[in-house]
């Protein structure tokens, strides 16, 4: 019988809808595969290579580029400098946006809750170099704002960008402000998305704030907490405009005073557009994209066992 | 003592008012039902109670004490919503247990109370399971269960039946009502169907739009309903109602309708006479009767020439669907009666005692005694209950 059924529809007929809709997706495909994967791929590859911009005179060398890493003190002092600053951004951005969409969602009836939360996200759509050149006024260890209010207080005024312990605790500072909005967001829309009547539940249950939060809000979110998490560590290892900005690169000598800020872009950057060292770059580029992958797994491990998604 | 009273409380959001100047309580062990069609503001009550909304005014008395300056957590109250609320992320052993562990109660016993009530609800198998895994029936108890480990000193349910299907719905209640009898907890109850109110509650409070109509005992609503709307609430198929109007004619009165131009004689002066005060001559007033008290052919009481229109078959009875004039009635016959056919005239009569009537503003009046145009009692006019105002 169902020879018969079959038999009604011709074999391996694609519908036309099917061609028509990779026709309409093809545009982005594209634009993807010609400005994402294609450079990625051409990355690997020329990581084997003493590469030349003309590429006839380059030259296969094989894993010599990452032997050559391995043995650069200043390589493993950017690594270290850049889990410096993933290990202080994905706790800070990740508890603080949560603790501030907390605050916002209290005061969501309230009419001017709106503009609360836009002035939140606000930062997040700044061009990242024109405000960094504002905060370098804003962290100057003299003129700046930020001393200025520490001095009324009688603290003490740390050098900030120009010395080597507070250069990155300031870029961290910039940072912090201008990634937390879009953390804040995405958490304010997972607390309004949790069902009414199970906080409800829970407060007739007699839960105390606290309480409420840790064993329901908490574990409600946490697909978004995970999401989040995975995004602050993507984007704090790959920072590079803010510290570029904020630590002399447009004086030429972006990374810091005695390389403190040097995180691993920042080297990758100064390697192939200053020292002209493509290749060595690459090979830099892909031990951060094997980083990257590894924490983003061992986040996933984790995620499994303490994520609930309903 | 009373479990709960409501002393004067409104409820407003802004400018518009849910609920107008309630006052009831609900005895120690009682069970209350509270009734009315959606956005009656029967939710509120139940969530006042709770302490999840707060009365514009008037006071609510939990116990002996004022509810206003008691938490929810305080109030000792196990609450069942009506989308069962479960803790989603954790098993029904910890649902059960969660609030006893909120107030930091010692393992073992948090361990004994809740396979006490596991036992009780039947799902001591599933206590490792999450609410993902439990059908509608086993989330339903999961959830009873729950306000129940509390020992809660109040049981408020919000239409906890109402998403289970059919069956299942009335072994609940069955079960709901058996527990309460158990462990008599002081229980609100709240629902939008007058089956469920009518079987289980010790009394019945029967609200719309933000207003009590009545609170009585099941029997009280069901043969002296206070107001029109509560008449037609309650019994299925619905009371009969129609739009009358009494004449005085000479010693006899005459009854007739806005829709239907024959009018009928009533011969009963015992019925009216001096019960309907003498100055007035004309009196416009609802008349109600329940299917089940038609009779057919002639008789006692009032007698009508009905046009049937349609039979609704259902085994055991028969529901007759009648024009009279352009008001229609259904009454019932048993399955052995001969049936009329549609199209046929039919005299019906309704004994004099089984007449409700209804002032133009829908209250019950009684024809026992006079009645004064303009001097109605403000509402509710709950008949025979044991409310005070």
């Amino acid at each position: 019988m169902a020879t018969v059924i079959e038999s009604t529809k011709p074999a391996f007929r694609i519908p036309w809808e099917t061609f028509l809709g990779f026709g309409l997706l093809l545009p982005s495909m594209l634009v993807f595969l010609v400005f994402y994967y294609a450079p990625a791929v051409f990355l690997a590859y020329i990581s084997f290579f003493h590469w030349n911009i003309f590429a006839s005179q380059s030259i296969f060398v094989g894993l010599s580029n990452f032997q050559i890493l391995f043995k650069q003190p200043l390589f493993w002092q950017s690594l270290l400098n850049s889990l410096y600053y993933a290990a202080v951004m994905v706790p800070a951005s990740t508890m603080i946006s949560l603790g501030i969409a907390l605050l916002l969602r209290e005061g969501i009836r309230f009419k001017r809750g709106a503009i609360v939360r836009s002035m939140v996200f606000l930062p997040h759509v700044t061009p990242i170099v024109a405000t960094s050149i504002i905060w370098i006024w804003l962290f100057d260890p003299q003129f700046g704002l930020l001393n200025a209010i520490l001095g009324f207080f009688h603290l003490p005024q740390p050098g900030w960008l120009a010395s080597t312990h507070w250069a990155m605790p300031a870029v961290m500072i910039y940072s912090l402000w201008h990634s937390i909005g879009l953390y804040t967001v995405l958490f304010l829309g997972a607390l309004t998305t949790l069902p009414r009547s199970v906080l409800e539940a829970a407060q007739v249950d007699g839960a105390k704030k606290w309480y409420l939060f840790k064993r329901i809000i908490l574990p409600l979110v946490s697909p978004v907490t995970f999401f989040v998490i995975v995004l602050a560590t993507i984007d704090s290892l790959q920072s590079f405009s803010q510290i570029y900005t904020l630590t002399g690169g447009p004086h030429g000598g972006a990374g810091g005073p005695a390389f403190s800020t040097t995180t691993d872009s920042i080297l990758i950057y100064e390697t192939a557009f200053i020292y002209q060292h493509f290749s060595l770059a690459s090979a830099m580029s892909l031990m951060l994209f094997l980083l990257i992958l590894l924490l983003t797994l061992a986040q996933k491990w984790i995620a499994d066992r303490f994520v609930f998604y309903r | 003592m009373d479990a709960v009273s409501f002393l004067g409380v409104s409820k407003n959001y802004g400018a518009q008012s849910v609920l107008c100047d309630i006052n009831f309580s609900v005895a120690q062990g009682e069970f209350l039902v509270i009734v009315g069609p959606s956005g009656c503001g029967k939710s509120t009550i139940l969530r006042m109670i709770a302490g999840l909304d707060h009365p514009t005014d008037g006071t609510i008395l939990i116990g002996p004490s004022d509810a206003k300056h008691l938490s929810p957590g305080e109030r000792n109250i196990g609450m069942v919503f009506q989308n069962y609320a479960l803790y989603p992320h954790l098993s029904v052993y910890e649902n059960l247990a969660f609030a006893m562990k909120a107030a930091h109660m010692p393992k073992a016993r948090i361990q004994e109370r809740v396979c006490k009530v596991a036992v009780l609800i039947q799902l001591q198998n599933m206590l490792k399971k999450k609410p993902g895994e439990l059908s509608g029936g086993q989330k339903q108890r999961v959830a009873l269960g729950r306000a129940l480990v509390r020992e809660p000193s109040i049981f408020l349910l919000d239409e906890p039946l109402s998403n289970l299907d059919a069956i299942l719905r009335e072994k609940m209640r069955v079960d709901l009502r058996q527990i309460h009898d158990q462990t008599q907890i002081s229980t609100i109850y709240v629902t939008h169907d007058q089956v469920e109110a009518m079987t289980m509650a010790d009394r019945i409070l029967v609200m719309q739009k933000g207003e009590i109509h009545q609170i009585g005992t099941p029997e009280q609503i069901y043969a002296q309903p206070a107001t029109l709307f509560v008449a037609r609430f309650f019994g299925s198929p619905a009371m009969n109602t129609a739009q009358i109007i009494l004449h005085q004619n000479e010693n006899h009165w005459i009854l007739s309708s806005p829709n239907h131009s024959q009018p009928i004689s009533v011969d009963n002066s015992k019925m009216f006479n001096n019960r309907i005060h003498h100055e007035k001559h004309q009196m416009n007033v609802w008349l109600g009767f329940r299917p089940e008290a038609v009779h057919e052919g002639t008789g006692l009481g009032i007698s009508l020439k009905v046009t049937v229109f349609q039979l609704e078959k259902l085994g055991a009875r028969t529901h007759i669907h009648a024009k009279w004039g352009s008001d229609t009635f259904v009454y019932l016959l048993r399955h052995d009666d001969a049936l009329p056919r549609i199209g046929d005239d039919v005299m019906i009569s309704i004994p004099y005692c089984e007449l409700h009537w209804f002032d133009q503003a829908q209250r019950r009046i009684s024809l026992d005694r006079p009645v004064v145009a303009g001097n109605f009692q403000k509402l509710p006019v709950a008949v025979g209950n044991t409310w005070e105002a």
